[in-house]
Order: structure tokens, then C-alpha cells, then sequence
């Protein structure tokens, strides 16, 4: 009977409320229950997709902001002492910013015919986009500014290769 | 209920000293040696016994057989209450929330720090429940609620002595890396040695209320 009770007043107490206000982008809809869970516990690898389906949405339409912080929390996770024990519903939907931004651009650019018009001739390259931990080390070093839209992303991920 | 001056086995006890004449027969411990008390001895025990009792859970133990007024009494269970709400907005209410530009606002809380709070809140319930089953086998009148205002504020004047004690290990940090106090805690809060701050406070607030509520997992009886 006692460790019923206490068992009881564990469960009671544990899932704290966790107040989530939505303002997800249009085509994220099928996550709107994701994000009413509390437990980051056991649905970590859902709110790291709603994030790269955010984070992909922004990158589509308009800019996207402070990607050198989202960035740096999944070097942290990567580096954490506990690691998910340490890790909150904010560092799991940044993550999956971060990791959607990165997608986003890599789809989009990734072998693609760029021309480079020189004064002399005009030659032809495309774009090679760096993918993964490679692509987060250069956000978290390189995107300073604010907000950035696509094209500088991409400025940024992507190098011109013959 | 019960009269607890009256007692004839509690005059027995040292902290009743200057009336140990007239009970010499019930006096079966005869591990307490009495000794005569100077005028200064037992107008400083006197004027202990009379004084109102706050965050003063031991001085409440040893005295608990002198009667709590009922003006004590209410202020009692008005410090029982802030300190209750003080503790509930702290680990209940959700504060800690932030902003995600396009996504929405959700909260920071971790899996270790709600293990944490859930812990330091069921130790609380443990050493209140510790004390109602002690007083149940001696009830002691208006005993429950003074023990558990006493420890709720000793464990808040402890909790702001740690917290001041932390500004100031992090404005020395701050100072030896040339920035000021709230731009130091934000480094901390970014740094990689939060996780381990928090297991250390974690600690340290497990410990706290271990001590605080030390006298509510005493037995009452003499």
C-alpha cells in the first residue's frame, strides 16, 4: 500500500506542465500533436522531425534565424555528460532546425549547374553542399548574422566545383 | 487533548533545569547531571523558551513541550503558505520558457531537472509525513504546523544564502574574465559545465532540506 501511494505521488508529480504555443509553418500540420507531448524522453526523435520540418518550411519561404545557435546544441547533445537526460523540448526542435535548414539546402543545391560569367568566357560548375556534422561545424563557425535567407545559406554550405 | 507542562516525565528532561527539585523521584536517566544555573544561565533559557521560533527548527525541538500561542499559531500557517507557494511557483509554474523564431515558444525543462525537483518535492512530503506519524504517537498541540513552517523556512534562508553564494563565485568568474555578473551566469548556462552544475546543485538542495528537516524525522517522545 505504501509504495503504491508513493508510486502514485511520483506519477502525480512528474510530468510537469509543459505549455507549448504553436506557430508552426503552413505543411506542418500533421505535427500539431507532436508538440502537445511533454516527454522528451521517450518522443525525442519526433520533435527533432517536427524541427527539420520546420526548419525546412523557413528555409523554403522566407529567412531563417539564429541557425549558429540551433547549430551549437547539436554539438552539445553530441558532447553532453548525460545526454538525453540534459536535453529539453527547446534543444530537441532546434536540433531539428538546424538539421532541417541543412537538408533544405542540400536538396535544393546539392549537383546543380551553376554558370559562372566571366568577362572572357562563360564556364560551367556546380554546386557540391556539405551534409551532416561537416555542414554543422561550418554553420556554428561561419553564420554569424541574425537571419539568413536560402541563397546565403547556401553561400555559405556549398562550394563551386568544377 | 493533552496538557504538556504537566508532564511529570518531561521535568526530567535538561532542558527544565531550574525545576528539577520538586520532581528528584522521576528522574530515571540518571545520565543528566544537574548543575546549578547562574541568574544570566536561566534568564538566557528563559528568554530562549519565551521567544517565537521561525527558522529555528532545533530550538522548537528542544522546547517543544512549551505551549505554541494561537497569535504563533496563525503566523505559523502563514509562513506554512508562502513558503508552500514559493516552492510550488518555483518547480510548478512554467517560467522557464523560450522562443523559437517561426516555430513557436516551448519550455526548457530536462529530464534531470525534473527528476531533480520531483525528488526534492517528495523528500519534502517524506519528512512532513515523517512528522504527522511521530506526533501520532505523542501528539504534541499545535506542534505540526510550527515544526513545518520552521523547516519550510529554514530551507528558503538556506536556499538564498546558496543562491547569494553563487552570484558571488560568479561575479569573481565574471570579473577574472572581464565581464559582468548576469553576462557571467549566461556563460554558465551556455557552457558544457552546466550539466554538471546542475548535478552538483541537485545535490546541494537534496542536501539542504535533508538538514532542514532534520527535527521532523526525530521522535517527539521524551
Amino acid at each position: 500500500m505504501k509504495y503504491i501511494i508513493v508510486l502514485a505521488l511520483i506519477l502525480i508529480l512528474y510530468p510537469q506542465p509543459s505549455y507549448a504555443k504553436s506557430e508552426l509553418p503552413y505543411g506542418c500540420d500533421e505535427y500539431s500533436k507532436v508538440e502537445e507531448k511533454s516527454f522528451v524522453l521517450f518522443n525525442k526523435k519526433q520533435f527533432i522531425k517536427l524541427g527539420e520540418c520546420a526548419g525546412e518550411a523557413l528555409v523554403k519561404a522566407k529567412k531563417i534565424y539564429n541557425i549558429a545557435a540551433a547549430c551549437s546544441e547539436v554539438v552539445e547533445d553530441k558532447n553532453s555528460l548525460l545526454g538525453i537526460f540534459s536535453l529539453s523540448k527547446v534543444e530537441a526542435i532546434k536540433m531539428g532546425v538546424c538539421l532541417g535548414a541543412i537538408k533544405a539546402v542540400y536538396n535544393r543545391y546539392d549537383r546543380e549547374l551553376v554558370l559562372v560569367n566571366s568577362r572572357y568566357r562563360s564556364t560551367k560548375r556546380y554546386y557540391s553542399c556539405k551534409k551532416g556534422m561537416a555542414a554543422v561545424n561550418e554553420l556554428v563557425a561561419s553564420a554569424k548574422d541574425e537571419y539568413y535567407k536560402r541563397s546565403e545559406l547556401r553561400d555559405i554550405l556549398c562550394d563551386r566545383v568544377y | 487533548m493533552q496538557s504538556t507542562t504537566t508532564n511529570t516525565e518531561y521535568t526530567a528532561s535538561p532542558s527544565a533545569l531550574n525545576e528539577q527539585k520538586n520532581n528528584a523521584v522521576h528522574t530515571d536517566e540518571s545520565k543528566y547531571q544537574f548543575v546549578p544555573l547562574t541568574k544570566n544561565e536561566s534568564s538566557f533559557l528563559n528568554k530562549k523558551r519565551k521567544s517565537w521560533k521561525f527558522a529555528n527548527p532545533k530550538d522548537l525541538y528542544t522546547f517543544r513541550d512549551q505551549p505554541v500561542g494561537i497569535f504563533n499559531h496563525l503566523l505559523h500557517i502563514v509562513i506554512f503558505l508562502v513558503c508552500l507557494f514559493l516552492l510550488i511557483s518555483i518547480y510548478y509554474l512554467p517560467f522557464d520558457q523560450e522562443f523559437i523564431n517561426g516555430v513557436g515558444s516551448y519550455n526548457t525543462i530536462t529530464p534531470l531537472e525534473r527528476f531533480s525537483r520531483t525528488l526534492l518535492v517528495g523528500l519534502i512530503l517524506f519528512n512532513l509525513n515523517s512528522l504527522r506519524v511521530n506526533l501520532k504517537a505523542y501528539p504534541i498541540k499545535r506542534y505540526w504546523f510550527a515544526m513545518a513552517a520552521n523547516s519550510l523556512l529554514k530551507v528558503v534562508i538556506l536556499n538564498i544564502y546558496y543562491l547569494l553564494l553563487i552570484f558571488l563565485s560568479m561575479a569573481f568568474v565574471g570579473a577574472s574574465k572581464g565581464v559582468d555578473l548576469f553576462s557571467a551566469l549566461e556563460m554558465l548556462e551556455d557552457s558544457t559545465n552546466y550539466e554538471q552544475f546542475l548535478i552538483f546543485d541537485t545535490f546541494i538542495s537534496f542536501g539542504i532540506i535533508w538538514h532542514a528537516f532534520k527535527f521532523c524525522r526525530k521522535e517527539v517522545k521524551q
